[in-house]
């Protein structure tokens, strides 16, 4: 998975890292258990400081998504998201990400609201 | 021309001309058939996106090693110029491999990362050593140390005591090349990765497979040193009966392994790696 930092971005760049893993995550793009970059690589492959990936991964840890194991390294949690975080808070943070990728393509507000309002339309199996 | 100068000539020129056609070949990009095969071995796809950096990379290495021999590879016809007084140590082709591998090692650690485009890009992939290089590479150095610290232990009593110095400063100098070596593929696997592109990734870290099997190629050197040297310090001059068979047999097969971690170093050769990006083209093939 690629990750993608924008300085000229709404978000912060610890936001716009913390977001894509989650999504990730929600998505199965990362399984569970699967393991992430230290910081220090992360940090210096994006070219971000250290602290601005350590932030992401504080705030992924608080949402339930990646777990620190010491030295062993972070990984992405078994049954991630929905150990800890509450419908309402994923949906919020599901919600967040969309907006965040519609945005990035250039969408206005209008545009995404309908296309969400398409999705919701849509049957699902 | 008297005789004697026309025959010394024979060596010098040889000696002065060879290294130098050497080098200004290794001044020269990479051919494209080097690179190829390069690309073949490590099983990388060129593409337009990372055939360039290829290139590039596998030049400077070339470039710094062949520098850093240069020099010494010149030394080695000396003691014929300035006679018997000229240090026997520089007259060899131990110096030139030496700087010829501390060369390739600069070259690597003293890579710049690629400058970060506007909007940053990076693999979510974890970098680790074991990725680059496969563990019996990793482990066979330090077996080799191990048996030639044992062997030195267990024979201590038999050794010569002048010998023995000699045998623990070869060892001693194995450990610390290897430890060298070690600490300097740590570094290449930290070196950034700075692209969000799977055929810049897959040359990327193909490049790095590279200099972090170099670095295991030297710790291997050190390795085998370290065990001749040891074995040598045991066996009585001139070697008789199986006394001469031992020296023959280690000569033998660390002087082929050494060849083989040489050449490795040479053709910038993998001994393995794991491929952390396949490439659309290779995965299709698959």
């Amino acid at each position: 998975m690629i990750l993608t930092v924008d300085p000229g971005h709404r978000d912060p760049p610890y936001q716009q890292i913390r977001l894509q893993i989650l999504s990730a995550v929600t998505a199965g793009t990362l399984v569970a258990g699967g393991r992430l970059p230290t910081i220090r690589q992360l940090a210096d492959d994006l070219d971000v400081a250290a602290n601005t990936v350590a932030r992401a991964y504080r705030e992924l840890e608080a949402d339930g998504a990646i777990e620190s194991r010491g030295r062993r390294g972070t990984f992405v949690r078994d049954a991630a998201v929905t150990v800890s975080a509450t419908r309402s808070q994923q949906l919020d943070i599901l919600a967040r990400a969309c907006v965040a990728e519609a945005r990035r393509l250039g969408a206005p507000a209008s545009d995404i609201a309908a296309a969400v309002a398409r999705a919701l339309a849509t049957p699902t199996r | 021309m008297d005789t004697d100068v026309a025959s010394i000539s024979w060596f010098v020129v040889p000696g002065v001309v060879v290294p130098a056609v050497f080098v200004v070949l290794a001044f020269r990009s990479p051919t494209p058939r080097q690179v190829s095969r390069w690309a073949a071995a490590c099983r990388v796809t060129l593409t337009a996106n990372n055939e360039e950096l290829v290139r590039a990379h596998l030049g400077r290495a070339r470039r710094y090693r062949s520098v850093a021999s240069f020099p010494f590879w010149w030394l080695y016809p000396a003691p014929l110029l300035f006679g018997a007084g000229f240090p026997e140590a520089l007259a060899s082709p131990i110096p030139a491999l030496f700087a010829y591998v501390a060369g390739a090692l600069v070259a690597e650690l003293t890579i710049s990362p690629a400058d970060s485009c506007a909007i940053k890009r990076a693999s979510l992939a974890p970098r680790t050593a074991q990725d680059y290089e496969p563990s019996w590479i990793r482990v066979l150095p330090w077996v080799l140390l191990v048996t030639a610290a044992g062997m030195l232990v267990i024979g201590a009593e038999v050794v010569p005591s002048g010998q023995t110095l000699t045998a623990v400063v070869t060892l001693g100098s194995g450990v610390a090349v290897a430890s060298l070596s070690m600490h300097a593929a740590r570094r290449i696997v930290r070196r950034p990765q700075r692209s969000g592109d799977t055929d810049v990734l897959a040359a990327d870290d193909a490049l790095r497979a590279t200099a972090i099997s170099m670095t295991a190629s030297v710790a291997l050197l050190a390795g085998l040193t370290a065990v001749s040297g040891v074995v040598y310090a045991f066996v009585p001059s001139p070697p008789t009966g199986a006394w001469a068979i031992l020296s023959l047999g280690v000569s033998l097969c660390t002087g082929a392994m050494s060849v083989g971690a040489l050449l490795s170093i040479v053709r910038q050769e993998t001994w393995g790696y794991r491929r952390r990006h396949p490439q659309a083209v290779l995965a299709r093939a698959a």
